[in-house]
């Protein structure tokens, strides 16, 4: 039985692999750029969110203003100062990532609730810096005519090629989440998650592990965040206000909060919908809201921890909750 | 030396635990010198000027104080974050613009939008909240969805051009005060005066009130009220419907004299996140206190350094967190 559940398991993601590096071949632009491109990154984004929601238990609101920044340094460095883009890039990274720090530093000894909050107050204080601190960031109008640089010979401003940057730094982030997870690091967050005064009394130092599992996260985020800045060619206050925030959460919970995949498939769903769903409605808002209370209310798991809990069903044939039903 | 004397006065006001603690205490010390000192230059200098600017700070505190309230009040009891308070104060706003427009009555459009918006809530807490209760973060992510779903819907009615409503006679113009020539508008006064009324009225009803002591007693151990025999969740409905009346409330006070528009809700919302922070969460108390200095740093500051205005903000909230992280009134939860 899990023999043969292991091999299903191997074709299927053979299968996946094999969809995903003939998709830019066979679709058209529309759908490698604006579908599969935004997927690969939105999915980035959220799987920092997801890492830090289901390991270390603490649900960020700063993902979006983590990212924002190592596209405001990518951009600014490269555009307004003239850097070659591979030597902009790391320093975007820790920019990003020592703003991570400091965001954890500020509300590590919080938690739950209080947590959501402060990330809260910080993204929409990184929105206002970007706004007022115009020498910087240009102000409203934000930096434009970011262009990706080549790799290897290759140019990223064609599609294919940068389909295979962000599918390889997708996977990379999938990898690097999934390690971190296994690692004797991971547990210790997931020991926090379930019981901070224990681990405490273990003595393990709550705060720094909390920091280190932000600034692994800001990484991830920042690595979404220089795609992101390519693939737009600019980025403004508007690529890091209260609704981006909203959407990065938005695809999270939808994708689902406890599964890794959850990321992409929830930044899938969520492309598609932003796509198509203006052809039959103007108010999308409104669906993506009632989408997400719905998913709240009766799926904990997201769409891929329905995916599970029907597997799990016709496996059993019983009415089984899974293990994440009635906690998030 | 000095320790010993705090000491010995039995009461220990405070006690560093740390070098960073001592650092912050310093900090804060000198952020008040500054301050003081400031003020003192300004008010030789203009005062009529800083007057108005310390008016400005206070009505606009008065009106966070007003939207924060009902935000603290149904945190403190439920442990319910209200995502959505900004989109109840957009909508309430809005019904009372629709309101006092066609029924040409202001009073009336306060009412409909109070008691619209605490209908609303009502709802909300029975039909959504209730089925995933003591869940915080669920009900949070919650109110988020809520609060993308009621803006989208304000958008679709009311459209992207700001609302003004149109206040009575009595309450538009403006008014002397006395002092150092001060002329300000009386509706800004009627706003400070309706945040204090308010301010009296929750003490009063939670000091003084049967309501109130089961709601205090509720904050402290909600668990230990139900085991008395009280049915918390009777109580819980009305603290839910009674926060979303205030927000529903202000919504019209606010909309009264700063315009509506999409966008607003994510503004509110923020303030009064900031304000229960820095007050403390679910003290009515440290919401006026957290209020007041919120609105008196934003309008300083937006005269004498308006590029960094929202920095200066974030930067009461960051010191706070500093030297107390529960906020300035609020108990360690």
């Amino acid at each position: 039985m899990t023999e043969r559940l292991a091999d299903r398991r191997t074709l299927a993601v053979l299968a996946l692999a094999a969809f995903l590096i003939a998709f830019p071949f066979f679709a058209s632009t529309f759908w490698v750029v604006s579908i599969g491109i935004k997927t690969l990154w939105l999915g980035i984004a959220a799987i920092s969110l997801i890492f830090l929601a289901g390991t270390v238990g603490l649900v960020s609101l700063a993902q979006t203003a983590i990212y924002g920044s190592a596209g405001y340094v990518l951009a600014h460095l490269t555009v307004m100062r003239g850097w070659d883009a591979w030597l902009a890039v790391p320093v975007a990274l820790a920019a990003a990532v020592a703003l991570a720090v400091l965001i954890a530093l500020i509300s590590a000894r919080s938690s739950g609730i209080y947590f959501l909050m402060l990330t809260l107050a910080v993204a929409v204080f990184v929105y206002f810096f970007a706004l007022q601190y115009r020498p910087f960031t240009q102000g409203f109008s934000g930096i434009n005519g970011v262009e990706a640089p080549d790799l290897l010979g290759l140019s990223l401003r064609d599609p294919t090629n940068f389909w295979f940057l962000s599918l390889g730094l997708a996977l990379a982030a999938f990898l690097a989440v999934r390690a971190v997870i296994a690692s004797p690091f991971g547990l210790t967050l997931k020991g926090i998650r379930d019981s901070a005064p224990r681990m405490t009394a273990l003595g393990y130092n709550v705060t720094a592990h909390r920091v280190g599992a932000f600034a692994f996260a800001g990484l991830v985020a920042a690595c979404g965040g220089v795609l992101a800045v390519w693939y737009n060619g600019q980025i403004s206050p508007g690529s890091i206000d209260l609704t981006r925030t909203i959407d990065v959460l938005v695809i999270a919970v939808i994708g689902g909060l406890y599964r890794l995949e959850g990321a992409w498939v929830g930044a899938l769903a969520f492309t598609l919908l932003t796509n198509f769903a203006n052809d039959y409605t103007a108010r999308f808002n409104t669906v993506i809201g009632l989408i997400f209370i719905g998913v709240l209310l009766l799926s904990p798991g997201g769409i891929s921890g329905i995916a599970e809990s029907l597997a799990r069903r016709a496996r059993l044939g019983g009415n089984i909750k899974g293990p994440e039903a009635g906690r998030i | 030396m000095a320790a010993t004397a705090i000491r010995s006065r039995g009461r220990q006001l405070w006690r560093p635990r740390s070098v960073t603690d001592a650092l912050s205490v310093i900090a804060v010390a000198a952020v008040a010198v500054f301050v003081l000192q400031f003020a003192v230059r300004r008010l030789s200098a203009d005062a009529t000027q800083f007057l108005t600017i310390a008016l400005n700070g206070l009505t606009l505190g008065a009106l966070y104080f007003l939207v924060a309230s009902g935000f603290t009040l149904i945190f403190g009891l439920m442990r319910v974050t209200n995502m959505a308070h900004g989109a109840f104060y957009l909508l309430g706003g809005y019904i009372g613009f629709e309101v006092s427009e066609r029924s040409g009555n202001w009073y009336l459009g306060v009412l409909a939008g109070t008691v619209s918006i605490a209908a609303l809530g009502l709802g909300v807490q029975q039909a959504l909240l209730r089925r995933i209760q003591g869940q915080d973060l669920r009900e949070a992510l919650i109110t988020i969805g809520l609060a993308i779903v009621i803006a989208d819907q304000c958008l679709a009615y009311w459209g992207g051009s700001p609302r003004d409503i149109i206040v009575p006679t009595g309450l538009s113009g403006a008014q002397e005060l006395g002092v150092a020539d001060v002329i300000y508008p009386t509706y800004r006064l009627f706003v400070l005066a309706l945040a204090v009324g308010l301010g009296i009225g929750l003490w009063v009803l939670l000091r003084h009130t049967k309501l109130g002591i089961t709601i205090r007693a509720g904050v402290d151990d909600r668990r230990m009220v139900a085991a008395l025999g009280v049915n918390v969740q009777v109580v819980f409905a009305i603290v839910f419907a009674l926060g979303a009346a205030l927000v529903g409330f202000s919504g019209v006070a606010g909309g009264s004299y700063l315009s509506l528009a999409p966008g607003e809700d994510g503004r509110y919302l923020l303030f009064s996140l900031i304000v229960v922070i820095v007050g403390g969460m679910g003290s009515v108390a440290g919401a006026a206190l957290g209020a007041a200095l919120v609105g008196l740093v934003d309008q300083f500051a937006a005269v004498y350094v308006p590029t960094y205005s929202v920095l200066l903000t974030f930067g009461l909230m960051v010191l706070v967190l500093a030297v107390r992280p529960e906020g300035l009134l609020g108990r360690p939860a």
